[in-house]
């Protein structure tokens, strides 16, 4: 079969099944079966495929996902997560889009405490929303900065689909998980910004409210200082072990997430009931992701085995693109694909090209990782198909219709897309650490 | 207090309604799983506190979190399924009339249903063709590899088992118009 | 047209030999036999090519014994081989494990295209003697239990974690053959290399028996023609791992060469806990093995 009959039939099978509704991991697992008929060669290739299952679990450097996530569903069922919120709450005053501003501080703080975007976006949604609605905030500064704020999670370490990105790709998980950092914490800045400024040229989005607390100086900071300070200790167990060169990054993750949970008893926060349903959670949260990676790893070996990844690359080779115009088409590719599948998806369809195009072209692979996880966040909040609207969907009351969850999207998506550019234009933002720590 | 209360509910679990012992099963799966994970991070930090304080290691750590990783994601997969909980891209699902979409739900049952025994089925003849080849997994820990086959072959047992559960409900349910 | 994979990146240097064999009998063997290179690790993972060759997926591999071990335990008598691959097909060795191949996996051994490397324990804390106790090695199943009897820490860390481990002390070194060093950039974080070596580095050439089997007499003839060629290369080797050598001394790596009475001890320690994975896993071919395989333990 020629390459680009099996590229074809491979992707063809793939959109096909994935179009009517069939989960992704088991249409990976339809087309695995499928092209290892094909080109493992028969029943033999069948029992190949299966191998190659179970192989591509059985790898410590997927560890950290499970783990990272169990940070946050600690935090966030023992209630840990809500009393740092409110603390932050308390903090701010007098600022316009007081909520707003708070959704975005406590989910920036979240980020750094939760590899799993999902439930930092579930618990602001679950958290904030309701208050701000109540209050009669406009929906979009409502739910805008909810969404954006929780796709940061997976940018600012821990993260866990920065961890398979690293895995699947190739590129040094740790460096990675650093690069993220700047951009996240930039990101954060603009909706910042934004929310500020919006709110104080059109106080309607968001009326002040009466029942911020006046408290002042030591009773303002006291429950800052009591419920969000200690927490960075849970980051600083994750980097300081491995900066001390007590663990390897892999390592760090597990004393990320024991740590989490020394926090919560410390907070007498811990009950049996909490660490059930935060461990049951992870379960649910982690293994959506991993049983993903058992399907996809070996499609994408099955691609590269088939002769459609190699013959592909050298079709583009041929157009002689320069790096730039080849991370612009790769970015491009990933805003496009990101609006109608989900990130996981989207990793495993595009990294058997992507990397050893960037490897041919000498691009720094941290860079376009750190890049590729920015495209990718956005693919959370961009419509159709977004995993961060459909969580708010699901949280939000049912007056408010889909179009203006897509409309309070909007102007966050826009400012991602500038953080993007930034990236692009200045590597710096995304490499500018990682060299640093070394 | 507001954020209390919030917190106290949680996202709303999404589950389907059955009894017996079969969610019984299904959420032993799960529970299965989600220990495993517990026992992974406590293994990992005794093993990095042992090392750091000088006890020597855990010669065995690093094997045994790869098979736990594995493990638990082939058992709490079919839990997922249960809950319906694995990730689909459903934009055109959910853009077609109700029969369209009840129509694609069959056809999604019935694929799952024969993937999942295919490879069921192949985890099994595989697992026969180490024992009788007499492979064996020489890391620290050694033992027959086939062992390394039984998750898969019984995660994809309980998978085809679930989607046809899935279907057989699919084709019992009133057509709602 | 046989499918071939090989274990090793593109680029390596484990690969460079198999890419000539490759090239040769394309060039040579119009009309008798094409070789078509489906890929490396990106589409087999290593240690399932031996399996794949097993089951007829692909009908010749570069690859290691070290990654089949798993079917066939006395593959690793390769690595522990102190005879050049000359000696052994005089003295019947080769005939013994190509054997043992044919009857176990499937697969036949056609030949061996890396011979007289040496795996090095790379540290940053100077060793003084045979006892390495107190250093935390990052190690591979191969030379496992070899570093356990010198009393080091062998520890599991995925090759991209190295790098970091190396520079964080996580690590104090780690076990690597005298080539491929610079490949993974491990050299910035790299103090010493021992001396002396332990083992002999190995990769082979290994075809499906079936596919062997349906072979004509000129198919056959014309391959074994191209082994040889190969083989014959592998006394460059030495060489080039002493320009490695040279390299690695100007990237800043020194040297410790272990005094002679504890590098003997070293060295014992290093084939007696090689060959005792044999024993345990074989112990009817082990033997046998031994005997024509190393020199005189
Ligand atoms: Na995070
Ligand atoms: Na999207």
């Amino acid at each position: 079969m020629e390459w680009y009959s099996a590229l074809l039939l491979m992707l063809g099978l793939m959109f096909a099944f994935m179009a009517i509704g069939i989960p992704v991991a088991f249409t990976f697992l339809g087309v695995n079966l499928v092209g290892a008929w094909l080109f493992l060669g028969g029943e033999a290739g069948l029992g190949q495929l299966v191998r190659n299952s179970v192989g591509s679990i059985t790898s410590f450097s997927l560890t950290p996902i499970p783990l990272f996530v169990l940070m946050g569903e600690v935090l966030f069922h023992t209630g840990l997560a809500f009393r740092a919120i409110e603390a932050i709450e308390r903090l701010i005053n007098k600022l316009p889009g007081r909520l707003s501003v708070v959704a975005v501080l406590g989910g920036t703080t979240f980020a750094t405490l939760s590899g799993s975007t999902i439930a930092n976006t579930a618990m602001m949604g679950g958290v904030m929303l309701p208050q701000m609605l109540k209050r009669g905030y406009h929906p979009t500064m409502a739910m805008g900065p909810i969404m954006a704020v929780g796709g940061i999670a997976m940018l600012i370490p821990p993260s866990a689909l920065a961890v398979m990105l690293g895995s699947l790709a190739g590129i040094s998980i740790a460096e990675l998980l650093i690069g993220g950092i700047l951009p996240g914490l930039l990101m954060a800045l603009c909706f910042l910004g934004y929310v500020i400024i919006r709110c104080h040229i059109n106080p309607e989005l968001a009326p002040a409210d009466e029942s911020a607390t006046k408290a002042e100086g030591w009773e303002r900071w006291k429950p800052f200082m009591r419920d969000v300070v200690p927490l960075f200790a849970i980051f600083v167990a994750v980097v300081g072990s491995m900066l001390a060169g007590w663990a390897s990054p892999t390592e760090s993750a597990a004393i990320g997430a024991v740590a989490s949970v020394i926090a919560t008893v410390f907070y007498r926060a811990l009950t049996w009931q909490a660490l059930y349903k935060s461990l049951m959670e992870t379960a649910q949260v982690s293994v959506v992701i991993l049983f993903v990676l058992v399907a996809s790893t070996t499609f994408a070996q099955l691609l590269s085995f088939s002769g459609a990844t190699s013959g592909l690359l050298s079709l583009i080779n041929e157009l002689q693109l320069s790096p730039l115009m080849l991370v612009l088409g790769m970015l491009a590719i990933l805003l496009v694909l990101g609006c109608v599948i989900d990130q996981i998806s989207m990793m495993m369809i595009t990294l058997p090209f992507f990397m050893p195009l960037a490897h041919a072209a000498g691009i720094d692979p941290v860079w376009l990782g750190v890049m590729m996880l920015v495209a990718m966040e956005l693919g959370l909040l961009t419509p159709p198909f977004g995993l961060l609207l459909m969580v708010m969907q699901s949280v939000a009351p049912p007056s408010i219709r889909l179009q203006q969850i897509y409309g309070a999207a909007m102007p966050f998506i826009i400012m991602e897309v500038a953080v993007l550019g930034l990236v692009i234009a200045v590597p710096w933002l995304a490499i500018g650490l990682p060299r640093m720590m070394n | 207090m507001a954020l209390q209360s919030a917190a106290a509910e949680g996202p709303a679990p999404s589950g389907a309604p059955s009894g017996g012992m079969y969610h019984f099963l299904m959420i032993l799966c799960g529970v299965a799983g989600a220990m495993l994970f517990a026992a992974m991070a406590v293994l990992v930090c005794v093993d990095v506190f042992m090392r750091n304080v000088g006890m020597g290691n855990i010669s065995w750590g690093v094997e045994m979190t790869e098979y736990m990783l594995m493990v638990a994601t082939f058992l709490a997969a079919p839990w997922l399924l249960y809950l319906n909980d694995h990730i689909r891209v459903d934009i055109v699902v959910r853009g077609v009339s109700a029969p369209v979409a009840r129509g694609l739900e069959l056809i999604t049952d019935a694929f799952g249903f024969a993937v999942c025994a295919v490879l069921a089925w192949q985890s099994v003849v595989v697992a026969q063709d180490a024992a009788a080849q007499g492979s064996m997994v020489f890391k620290v820990l050694i033992f027959p590899e086939w062992w390394l086959n039984v998750p898969m072959g019984l995660s994809c047992t309980l998978l085809a088992i679930e989607f046809a559960r899935r279907f057989q409900r699919g084709l019992r349910a009133p057509e709602r118009n | 047209t046989l499918k071939a994979v090989t274990a090793f990146g593109q680029d390596t240097f484990f690969n460079q030999r198999f890419k000539a064999f490759v090239e040769k009998v394309n060039t040579e063997g119009k009309g008798i036999m094409k070789i078509q290179v489906i890929g490396g690790p990106e589409s087999m993972p290593p240690f399932e090519v031996g399996n794949a060759l097993r089951a007829g997926v692909v009908d010749i591999a570069n690859s290691t014994g070290v990654f089949h071990a798993n079917m066939v335990p006395e593959a690793l008598a390769m690595t522990l081989a102190e005879k050049s691959m000359a000696e052994l097909r005089a003295n019947g060795g080769y005939a013994l494990l190509d054997e043992i191949h044919r009857q176990k996996a499937n697969m036949v051994w056609l030949g061996r295209v890396s011979d007289g490397l040496q795996y090095h324990v790379y540290s940053n804390k100077p060793v003084s003697s045979s006892d390495l106790s107190g250093l935390k090695l990052r190690s591979v199943p191969v030379y496992r239990s070899f570093f356990q009897a010198v009393g080091a820490t062998p520890l599991q860390v995925p090759p991209g974690e190295v790098y970091t481990a190396l520079e964080r002390g996580v690590v104090d070194g780690y076990g690597w053959p005298s080539i491929g060093v610079f490949d993974l950039g491990w050299q910035e974080k790299t103090k010493f290399r021992v001396e002396p070596g332990f083992y002999n580095v190995e990769v082979s050439l290994f075809m499906n028996q079936n596919t062997w089997k349906k072979l004509d007499a000129a198919q056959r003839a014309f391959l074994e023609k191209q082994v040889a060629w190969a083989e014959s290369q592998n006394a460059n080797d030495l060489k080039v791992a002493e320009e490695e050598k040279a390299r690695q001394a100007k990237a800043g790596i020194q040297t410790i060469n272990l005094p002679g009475e504890q590098a003997a001890i070293f060295r014992a320690k290093a084939y007696d806990a090689g060959w005792k994975g044999i024993e345990q896993a074989a112990p009817q071919n082990a033997p046998k093995l031994k005997a024509l395989f190393s020199n005189g333990r």
